[in-house]
C-alpha cells in the first residue's frame, strides 16, 4: 500500500547549516509517528516540509501522492487547507477571535457555508469537551483548553494528516494528559499522526512508530 | 551614556526599514513646511527688497508747474523727515495709441537726466539709458503681449502729434512706478512740458503729504501716489495665492505632525521586547529613554537636513518661476530664518513626539516588557471582530475590516492623516478648477475664440516694414461680419467697437467697448448686479471697480476724444481690468458715424487656427491684431499646487505605509496561523489591503468635507485678496463624479501606500511567521 506521506532524501539548508540532511520516511494511511530529538535537531522543519509551510532544498515530500515541491505558493495553502490539520506547542489561535470563530476560520477559508461550519465546529468543541467555552477568548482560556481548541480548529476540515509540533510542550501535566488522550483517541478512530515532541510519555501512549532525530538525521527508528 | 549612544545606534542600524520611515516622513514634511513658508516669504519679501534696493519713493507728487517753482519744490526735499528727494523733473502727459502694439492712450513722460539718483533708481531690462534729445525710454510692463508674438519694444519709435518721432531706446523697471516714460530734461521741455515731479524717501514711510507740501501755494498739487499703490499692484496677485498657501502649509503640518507621532510611537510600541532586555541588563528608565529618544532622533536629524536642502531647491525653482509670473522681482530663495525654523521646528516635534512614548517605555516595568509577545494578547475590538466574523463577507476581508479596531490609536492617526491627504487633495483640485472656471469666464473662450481688431497695429509707429504690402482698404462693420460669415469655419460673429478713453479719477487709461448687440451677455459671467438694459449703462470688471474707486450703482464719467458721457454702472463682470462695457447706441451718441472695429468670433471645433486667421486676413487685409483666447491656468501655479498635494498626499501615504508595516509586525504570527490553515499569500494580501481600503474610504469620507468647506471657505478669501469677486458659479465645481473620486482620492492613498507591505505580509516564511513573537 502506498504510503500517505514519502519523504526521499530531503535535505533543507540554511547557509551553511543543514537542518535535515536527507531524510527518508514513509508515512502509512492510519498510522501515528512521533519524532523525536534534541532542540535543534531538524524536527520542526521536518514537520514544516510534510505541510507545505517550507521547502526541501533537494529531495521530494510526497503527500497523498501530491508532490509539494510542484506546487505554487497558491496550490500549498490549499493542500493545507484540504489535508493538512495543524496543533503547535503555543497553540497559534487568534487572539481577536472566541474559541468558536478561530474552529470555524478553518472551515471558512475552504468556503464552507458559515452554519454548516459552525454545526461542525460545535459538534468538535462538544466532542472535546469545551462545547461550554466556545465564546470565550483565547487570553481567558487555560492552556488545555486552548490546546483543544487548537485540535478542533486542525480537524474541522477533516484532514488526510494531523501534524503536531510538541502539543503538550507548553501544558501541565493535566492538561497534556488531555490532550494526549485526545490525540490516541483520534488515531484509533482512524486518524494519521505526525508529532513531533520531546514527551517520552505522548510518543510512547499515542505513537505507534518513534522515530530518533539527531542532526538533521533519523539516528533510530525505536519502534 | 557611551552605552545608551551604542544602543541607540545598533537599534538605528537593526531598523532600517523604521529608520528608513522615520527619516522619508521627516524629510518629505520638512521639504513640505520650508517649501510653503519659502513662498509666504516670496510674496511679500521681494518688491521690499526690490525697493530697498533702488531706494524707491515713499511719496511721488506730481505738481502745476503754474503754480509753483522748481526753486520751490527743490526746497520741499530738504523738510524734515525727507531722508532723499529727487526732482524736480519736468512732465508732460503725451498723447499716443497702440504703442506697444496693444491699445494705449495717454502716459506721463519724465524728463529725467540719470538712470540712477537719491530716489527710485530705475532698473532697465531692454536696451540702454537715453543718450540725447529723440530718445525715450519706456517703463516695463509685465502685462503688454504684443499680437504678433513677443514685444521687442527697443529701435520701435512713438510719433507724436506735431513734434519729432522719438526713438525708444530701451526699457525700464520703476519700483515706485513713477512714470509711463522717461526722457532726457532737454526732450522734456521739446514736449512742452511745464508740470513738475516730486520723488520722497521718508524714514518715516507713513509719512503724510502735507509734510512736504506746507507752504506751497493752494493747488499747486496735481496728484499723488504713496509706494502702497504700486507695491499692491506688484503683489496683488501674489497676494492672491496666500490663503491657500496657507491653508496647504497648515494641512502639511497637521499631516506631519500625525505621521511623525504615529511613525515614532510605532517604532516604540514595536520595541518593547528590546526594552525589557534593556532593563534586564540593568539601564534605568532615563538611559531607556534616552536610547528611544536617540534612536528616532538620529533619521530625524537627518530627515530634517535633507527636507531643507530638498525644500530650498524646490522653493528656488517654484518661487523664481512664481515671481516671473506675478511680476514682482526675483526672489532670493528661503531665507535662512526659516529654514532654522523649519529644522528646529520639526526637530523639536520629532522629539517631544517620541518622549512619550519613549518616556512609557523607560517607566515600563522589565518583566513586563521581556514577556511583551509570549503570553496571549488580550482581544482587541472583540464585539466588532464578531459582528464581522459573522457576515457572508469573504472572511479574508472581514478579517481584513476587523484589524484597524484591533489599534485604534495607531488607527485614528492613519485615519486623520488620510483624512487630511484627501482634504488637501480635494482643496487643490476646487483651486484649480475654480481658477479654471474664472480663467474660462474672463476668457469667454465659447463666445471669442477667435478676436479680431481692425485697428492698425501701429498707427503711430515709424517702425513700419517697407517691404510689407500695403494695407487693404477698411471694410465697415457690416462689410467685415459679412467677410467673417463668408469663412465656412466661423461659427457666429459678435461686432463690437472699441475706444480709449479716460475718466476723472480713473488713474490708468481704458477702452471702452459697445456691442452692436449690447443687450446680450456675449459670454461675460456676472459677478455682481444685472447686465445692461438700456442706454447709459456699464459693466466693468472688479478689477476696474477696485482701481477707479467705484462701486455698482455709480456714476463713471467716461471721455472719449473730446467728447463725454455719464455710464451708471450696472454690473460687474469677469473680464479685462482696461474694459468697461456699454452699449451702442449710448458710443453713437458720442461718437457720430460710430463702426466696428473689433469682432469676437466662434469657430467650429477642430477648426486649424493658423488656416483660420490666415482666412481672416485674406478678407479683412493684412492689418489686423488677431488673437486666440484660452491661456488657461498659469503652468506655474498648477505646478505649485501639484507639488504641494503631491507632497502632502506622499506624506499620509507614507503614514499609510508605516502604519501597515507596524500592523504586518505586530500581526505576523497571526499571518502565520492563517496560512498554516491554507490561507493563500492573496488572501493575506487582501486582507492587508482591505484594512488599509477602509481606512482610506471612511478617511475620504472625512477628508471631503474638510476639503470643500476649505475651498469654499479660501476661494473668495483668495479672489477678494486679489482684488475678483467670484461669480458663485466658479465655486461650484465639484460634481457628484468629481466628489465620487475624491473619496476615493482616500482609497488610493490608502491602497498605495499598504501596497508593498501588504506584498511583505503576503510573502511571509509561514514557518518563520509561526515562531514569531
Amino acid at each position: 500500500m502506498e504510503p500517505l506521506v514519502q519523504l526521499t532524501d530531503v535535505r533543507k539548508e540554511y547557509g551553511e547549516t543543514a537542518a535535515l540532511a536527507g531524510v527518508t520516511l514513509g508515512i502509512r494511511q492510519g498510522e501515528a509517528v512521533a519524532v523525536m530529538g534534541p532542540s535543534g535537531s531538524g524536527k520542526s522543519t521536518l514537520l514544516n516540509m510534510v505541510a507545505g509551510l517550507d521547502r526541501p532544498t533537494s529531495g521530494s515530500v510526497v503527500v497523498q501522492g501530491e508532490d509539494l515541491a510542484k506546487l505554487n505558493e497558491a496550490a500549498l495553502a490549499r493542500f493545507r487547507r484540504r489535508r493538512i490539520g495543524m496543533v503547535f506547542q503555543f497553540f497559534n489561535l487568534l487572539d481577536d477571535l472566541p474559541a468558536l470563530e478561530n474552529v470555524i476560520l478553518a472551515a471558512q477559508l475552504i468556503g464552507t457555508p458559515r452554519k454548516q461550519a459552525q454545526a461542525r465546529a460545535m459538534e468538535l468543541l462538544t466532542e472535546l469537551g469545551i462545547a461550554d467555552r466556545r465564546n470565550a477568548y483565547p487570553a481567558v482560556l487555560s492552556g488545555g483548553e486552548r490546546q483543544r481548541v487548537g485540535v478542533a480548529r486542525a480537524l474541522m476540515n477533516r484532514p488526510a494528516l494531523l501534524l503536531a509540533d510538541d502539543p503538550t510542550g507548553a501544558l501541565d501535566s493535566q492538561s497534556g494528559e488531555q490532550v494526549m488522550d485526545l490525540l490516541q483517541d483520534l488515531n484509533q478512530i482512524g486518524q494519521t499522526l505526525l508529532m513531533v515532541t520531546h514527551d517520552q510519555r505522548l510518543a510512547s501512549r499515542c505513537a505507534d512508530r518513534v522515530i530518533e532525530f539527531a542532526d538533521g538525521r533519523v539516528t533510530e527508528a525505536v519502534r | 551614556m557611551r552605552a545608551t549612544w551604542r544602543v541607540a545606534r545598533a537599534a538605528v542600524r537593526r531598523r532600517k526599514l523604521q529608520t528608513l520611515i522615520i527619516g522619508v516622513v521627516v524629510l518629505v514634511s520638512t521639504a513640505t513646511i520650508v517649501l510653503a513658508l519659502g513662498i509666504f516669504a516670496t510674496v511679500d519679501k521681494p518688491y521690499d527688497q526690490a525697493f530697498s534696493r533702488v531706494n524707491g519713493a515713499h511719496l511721488t507728487v506730481s505738481y502745476d508747474g503754474a503754480k509753483v517753482t522748481a526753486d520751490q519744490l527743490a526746497a520741499t526735499g530738504r523738510v524734515p523727515g525727507v531722508t532723499a528727494a529727487a526732482g524736480p523733473f519736468a512732465t508732460a502727459v503725451l498723447d499716443a495709441s497702440h504703442v506697444y502694439g496693444v491699445d494705449a492712450a495717454s502716459f506721463t513722460v519724465v524728463g529725467r537726466a540719470d538712470q540712477n539718483g537719491p530716489v527710485d533708481r530705475l532698473v532697465l531690462t531692454q536696451g540702454r539709458w537715453l543718450a540725447g534729445p529723440g530718445e525715450i525710454v519706456v517703463k516695463f510692463d509685465s502685462h503688454v503681449r504684443c499680437l504678433a508674438g513677443p514685444c521687442q519694444m527697443v529701435g520701435r519709435t512713438i510719433e507724436v502729434k506735431g513734434r519729432a518721432p522719438l526713438t525708444i531706446v530701451g526699457v525700464a523697471r520703476s519700483v515706485t512706478q513713477s512714470a509711463g516714460a522717461w526722457v532726457t530734461p532737454a526732450q522734456a521741455v521739446a514736449l512742452k512740458a511745464h508740470d513738475f515731479q516730486m520723488l520722497y524717501h521718508f524714514a518715516d514711510a507713513s509719512t503724510p503729504l502735507s509734510t512736504v507740501t506746507a507752504g506751497l501755494p493752494q493747488g499747486a498739487v496735481s496728484g499723488s501716489q504713496t509706494y502702497l499703490v504700486p507695491k499692491l499692484e506688484a503683489t496683488d496677485s501674489a497676494k492672491t495665492i496666500i490663503p491657500f498657501l496657507l491653508v496647504f502649509g497648515a494641512l502639511g503640518l497637521i499631516v506631519a505632525v500625525l505621521i511623525i507621532g504615529n511613525v515614532v510611537s510605532g517604532a516604540v510600541v514595536s520595541g518593547v521586547r528590546h526594552i525589557g532586555v534593556l532593563k534586564a541588563l540593568g539601564f534605568t528608565p532615563a538611559q531607556v529613554t534616552g536610547a528611544y529618544v536617540a534612536m528616532v532622533a538620529l533619521p530625524g536629524l537627518v530627515g530634517c537636513a535633507g527636507g531643507v536642502v530638498t525644500g530650498n531647491l524646490l522653493a528656488q525653482m517654484i518661487t523664481g518661476d512664481l515671481g516671473g509670473a506675478l511680476d514682482t522681482p526675483p526672489a532670493d530663495g528661503v531665507s535662512l530664518g526659516v529654514d532654522a525654523l523649519a529644522f528646529a521646528g520639526v526637530l523639536a516635534l520629532v522629539t517631544v513626539t517620541t518622549l512619550v512614548p519613549a518616556l512609557r517605555a523607560g517607566r515600563l516595568s522589565a518583566a513586563e516588557a521581556v514577556s511583551a509577545g509570549a503570553a496571549p494578547r488580550r482581544g482587541r475590538a472583540l464585539r466588532v471582530q464578531r459582528l464581522l466574523a459573522r457576515t457572508s463577507l469573504p472572511r479574508p476581508v472581514s478579517l481584513g475590516l476587523g484589524l484597524p479596531f484591533a489599534r485604534p490609536g495607531r488607527t485614528s492617526l492613519t485615519l486623520a492623516a488620510v483624512a487630511f491627504g484627501v482634504a488637501a487633495v480635494t482643496f487643490a483640485c476646487g483651486l484649480l478648477w475654480t481658477v479654471e472656471a474664472y480663467q474660462r469666464g474672463e476668457d469667454r473662450a465659447d463666445f471669442a475664440m477667435v478676436v479680431v481688431d481692425t485697428q492698425p497695429e501701429e498707427p503711430v509707429g515709424g517702425g513700419a516694414d517697407p517691404n510689407r504690402p500695403a494695407p487693404a482698404p477698411a471694410k465697415t462693420g457690416d462689410q467685415a461680419v459679412a467677410a467673417i460669415r463668408s469663412l465656412p469655419a466661423t461659427v457666429k460673429v459678435a461686432a463690437a467697437v472699441l475706444k480709449p478713453a479716460r475718466a476723472a479719477g480713473v488713474p490708468d487709461a481704458f477702452r471702452v467697448k459697445a456691442y452692436q448687440d449690447g443687450l446680450t451677455r456675449h459670454g461675460y459671467d456676472l459677478a455682481d448686479g444685472r447686465w445692461l438694459r438700456g442706454r447709459g449703462e456699464a459693466a466693468v470688471s472688479g478689477e476696474f471697480l477696485r482701481t477707479a474707486g467705484k462701486k455698482l450703482g455709480d456714476t463713471l464719467v467716461v471721455e472719449v476724444g473730446e467728447r463725454r458721457t455719464s455710464l451708471h454702472i450696472v454690473a460687474e463682470v469677469v473680464g479685462d481690468s482696461d474694459e468697461v462695457i456699454t452699449d451702442w447706441q449710448t458710443m453713437s451718441a458720442v461718437v457720430p458715424g460710430l463702426l466696428s472695429n473689433f469682432f469676437e468670433i466662434v469657430v467650429k471645433p477642430g477648426t486649424n487656427q493658423d488656416a483660420y486667421l490666415h482666412g481672416i486676413q485674406e478678407v479683412l487685409g493684412e492689418r489686423l491684431g488677431i488673437g486666440i483666447r484660452g491661456g488657461g491656468t498659469p503652468p506655474v501655479l498648477v505646478g505649485l499646487i501639484s507639488v504641494l498635494t503631491l507632497g502632502l498626499a506622499a506624506v499620509a501615504g507614507l503614514g499609510v505605509f508605516n502604519t501597515v508595516v507596524l500592523n504586518t509586525r505586530d500581526r505576523t504570527r497571526d499571518f502565520g496561523i492563517l496560512k498554516s490553515l491554507g490561507s493563500t499569500p492573496r488572501q493575506i494580501m487582501v486582507l492587508v489591503l482591505t484594512s488599509m481600503v477602509a481606512l482610506g474610504l471612511v478617511g475620504g469620507l472625512i477628508g471631503l468635507p474638510l476639503g470643500l468647506a476649505a475651498h469654499r471657505l479660501v476661494m473668495p478669501m483668495a479672489a477678494e485678496a486679489g482684488g475678483v469677486r467670484l461669480a458663485d458659479s466658479y465655486l461650484l465645481v465639484f460634481g457628484p463624479v468629481s466628489l465620487a473620486v475624491l473619496v476615493l482620492a482616500g482609497v488610493a492613498i490608502g491602497a498605495l501606500g499598504a501596497l508593498i507591505p501588504a506584498g511583505w505580509a503576503g510573502r511571509l516564511r509561514t514557518a518563520t511567521a509561526l515562531r514569531s513573537e
